[in-house]
């Protein structure tokens, strides 16, 4: 997967930027990420906002090797954390009745 | 610094299930009872805040303080609606103070009101989860309790904290509720039937590792102050409350982003900037109300405001020292959690527990000798945080 390094601070990205949070710098290279994500904490939550096809919907923020965080849906019925987890490409809701990809986890 | 200013009185509506009363009904009952009690002649009103998010979605309106100004007769006003997520009526407050610090207003209203029954819970948890990253959040399903819950779970790891201090939290703001009637909730709860054997059935998991009873509830409601420079509000009251102090920070948008997600970083810089307007410290405070939209919330603001050291706000909680006679007292309203969290509202309903609580009509839940007061109401999931010192005059 790919994400954004800042130019001037080094912190990094799971998605495009044009202003860095923390520096306020403008210039962002590109990076692999990698495929190998780890689960730091995750919920299981049971009350799903409108336009989530998912029941119960497991959420998560998973840590990649060079410390880039990512908030996303995890798809197993047993997360635990610390457990090894890769991200995919797919359908994770509907918005107005449109569909929204993005990218989602599954166990590695 | 500019002049003194201070709040001549608070009220609000009773909060809950209130299916009878329009979004105005909630925005006019308040403000009409501080014109009538303190016999405010209207002219002497020349502006007025209202805190609202979600008034076009729940009532198909928009412009509501231009609205609330021709219901309650106040003719050729400012009038702005303020949102700032759950924190709009603390901000809403923000600008009353800085219009009359600054001398271009002597008096102003500031009222708060949400109407959020009338949806079905789905579509209001959709409404409420669009304060969320509109690109790394949103799109995933994230809604502001699953966010309370990601960080329920990494700050109760690191802390040690244990699902019976989530727990005492509900039992101490359900029994505070009990006492304050416009609160939502009048029912005492015991940590057995939270989270003792077969507790799911009556405390199910909402988002784990927080239940049903760590949430506040969907709640209409209003409230209003009227507010004006400290020579004018002691022509009205002999018990005026003087703003002491008002910060208020951002942080990162999305929990993500932020380099420790433990941290309420937009809280701690807000009450930083409070304490330092103030020039009041933490330790002199002698009651709070805090934004405990979900219990966890309740212990780690009570150690980003600097009132206990970080792990310790856990075993304040537990020995008592947060009860309504313990050494410092939080959410004697009832919370969030119990008194209920009308959005627009909350903010506005935090500074009227403090009012009274520094006016001496607190009632059962009355502080003893309570002459600071302090609440900090909070935007989004920790992205923005308002938080505002009150001495009693």
């Amino acid at each position: 997967m790919k994400g954004y390094v800042c130019n001037k601070c080094g912190k990094v990205y799971t998605y495009k930027r044009k202003v860095c949070i923390n520096c306020g710098s403008t210039s962002f290279n590109e990076t692999e990420l990698g495929d190998e994500a780890k689960l730091i904490t995750y919920t299981v939550l049971y009350v799903v906002p409108a336009g989530i096809e998912r029941f119960p919907l497991v959420l998560g923020i998973v840590e990649f090797n060079n410390g880039a965080k990512m908030f996303g849906q995890i798809m197993t019925d047993k997360p635990q954390v610390g457990m090894k987890l890769k991200p995919q490409y797919g359908k994770l809701r509907v918005k107005d009745g449109k569909e929204i990809n993005g990218y989602y986890f599954v166990p590695a | 610094m500019g002049r003194k200013v201070a709040i001549i009185g608070a009220k609000m509506t009773k909060f809950g299930n209130l299916i009878d009363k329009t979004l105005m009904d909630l925005l006019v009952e308040p403000s009409e009872s501080l014109i009538e009690e303190f016999k405010v002649e209207r002219s002497s009103i020349t502006s007025v805040y209202v805190s609202n998010l979600l008034g076009e979605i729940s009532s198909r309106q928009t412009a509501v303080a231009t609205a609330l100004a021709d219901y309650i007769g106040l003719k050729n006003v400012v009038a702005e609606r303020i949102e700032n997520g759950p924190a709009s009526g603390a901000s809403a407050i923000r600008y009353a103070f800085m219009e009359i610090s600054s001398g271009n207003s002597n008096m102003v209203l500031v009222a708060g009101a949400e109407k959020m029954r009338t949806a079905p819970t789905d579509v209001v948890t959709d409404l409420v989860s669009m304060m969320s990253h509109p690109e790394v959040e949103y799109p995933s399903g994230a809604t502001m309790p699953s966010l309370g819950a990601l960080f329920a779970r990494l700050y109760m790891q690191k802390y040690d904290v244990k699902p019976e201090h989530l727990a005492m939290v509900a039992v101490k703001n359900h029994s505070n509720a009990m006492k304050n009637p416009f609160a939502q909730f009048k029912k005492e709860v015991t940590l057995e039937q939270l989270i003792g054997p077969g507790s799911e059935s009556f405390n199910p998991y909402v988002s784990e590792p927080l239940r049903l009873y760590d949430m506040s509830p969907i709640t209409d409601g209003g409230a209003a102050l009227l507010l004006a420079d400290l020579d004018t509000a002691l022509s009205y009251t002999k018990k005026p409350v003087i703003l002491e102090g008002i910060g208020e920070s951002t942080d990162a948008l999305a929990l993500q982003d932020r380099d420790d997600p433990t941290e309420l970083k937009a809280v701690r810089l807000s009450a930083e900037k409070a304490y330092r307007m103030s020039g009041i410290k933490p330790e002199e405070i002698n009651v709070a109300e805090v934004h405990d939209a979900f219990t966890v919330l309740e212990i780690a603001i009570s150690e980003e405001i600097g009132f206990f050291k970080k792990g310790e706000g856990k075993l304040a909680l537990q020995n008592g020292v947060t009860k309504i006679n313990g050494e410092k007292p939080i959410n004697t309203s009832g919370g969030l959690k119990a008194r209920g969290h009308p959005l627009g509202a909350t903010g506005l309903a935090q500074a009227t527990e403090i009012t009274w609580q520094l006016q001496g009509l607190a009632d059962q839940r009355q502080v003893k000798d309570a002459s600071i007061g302090f609440t900090v109401n909070m935007g989004g999931f920790g992205s923005n945080a308002v938080s505002i010192v009150y001495r009693r005059y």
